[in-house]
């Protein structure tokens, strides 16, 4: 059984129907509003009520989701990396954090939600070094089984950038590091040190 | 300000780069960017004894 509405003109109509076979009564409450243009609706939290997504679908079919977790760091001044020394990035400019994840507290981007994230860490020195060790660990550990946290570029190298996608939960967190072995104190350098974190989904 | 690394082989100066290298060393340096600065993550050195605090703080 259905709901038919007979157009003005032309002559057709369009109906809305049910499933043949249903059990139990269902209510589905529509949205207040028409929403924008190339919104999708979906489900809300409670089921049966629909809402409009934030989520958009472009003349292109390019898929829009303008509160996707992002983030984007860089060093703003020089920071010093002690010789032989594990150290942790802690990132002072924050340009984008749209889910307000970086952890200031232990330097750390801590995920908000589950799924992929795709990290670009980009080390460099304000001079070459000795065995340049561009670090990334999840949870303060190896990212996984004979999964090692670093890449080593070498000796006398100035600068490395790496990328890497993990599969993680809400809640790990993800940081960055660096390690060199110039025999003394190393300069990160400010602006070409940083980092951009984006969630593929 | 001397640093951690050189505080421990003005201590042991028969310690060299090799033993502080990542996964292969038996001495691990950290500094996870709070208060304490450059410290002692793990020393598994099999001959030579930790450093007390004392004795690196010794050492200007």
């Amino acid at each position: 059984m259905g709901l038919k509405l007979n157009a003005t003109t032309g002559g057709g109509s369009v109906e809305l129907d049910v499933p043949n076979s249903v059990t139990g009564d269902h209510t589905l409450t529509l949205p207040s509003g028409v929403g924008s243009a190339n919104q999708f609706i979906k489900n809300s939290g409670t089921a049966g009520t629909i809402e409009y997504s934030t989520t958009t679908e472009d003349s292109d079919g390019i898929l829009h989701s303008p509160n996707q977790p992002y983030f984007m760091a860089s060093l703003s001044s020089s920071t010093a990396i002690s010789n032989s020394t594990d150290t942790v990035i802690a990132w002072q400019q924050i340009a984008t954090d749209t889910a307000s994840a970086y952890n200031s507290g232990n330097n750390s981007y801590d995920c908000p939600v589950d799924g992929l994230y795709l990290v670009n860490l980009t080390v460099q020195f304000t001079t070459d070094v000795g065995a340049l060790h561009n670090g990334m660990k999840i949870n303060g550990l190896g990212p996984g089984t004979n999964f090692d946290p670093w890449c080593n570029s070498g000796a006398n190298e100035r600068g490395h950038s790496r990328s890497e996608v993990f599969s993680l939960s809400a809640g790990d967190s993800i940081s960055c590091h660096a390690y060199q072995t110039s025999g003394g104190s190393a300069s990160l350098e400010a602006n070409r040190t940083k980092v951009t974190i984006a969630y593929l989904g | 300000m001397t640093d951690l690394y050189s505080k421990i082989t003005q201590i042991y100066p028969e310690l060299g780069q090799a033993d502080f290298a990542l996964n292969s060393g038996t001495i691990y340096l950290k500094n996870v960017g709070d208060a304490r600065g450059d410290f002692i993550a793990e020393w598994n050195h099999p001959t030579l004894a930790r450093p007390t605090d004392e004795q690196l703080e010794a050492i200007e």
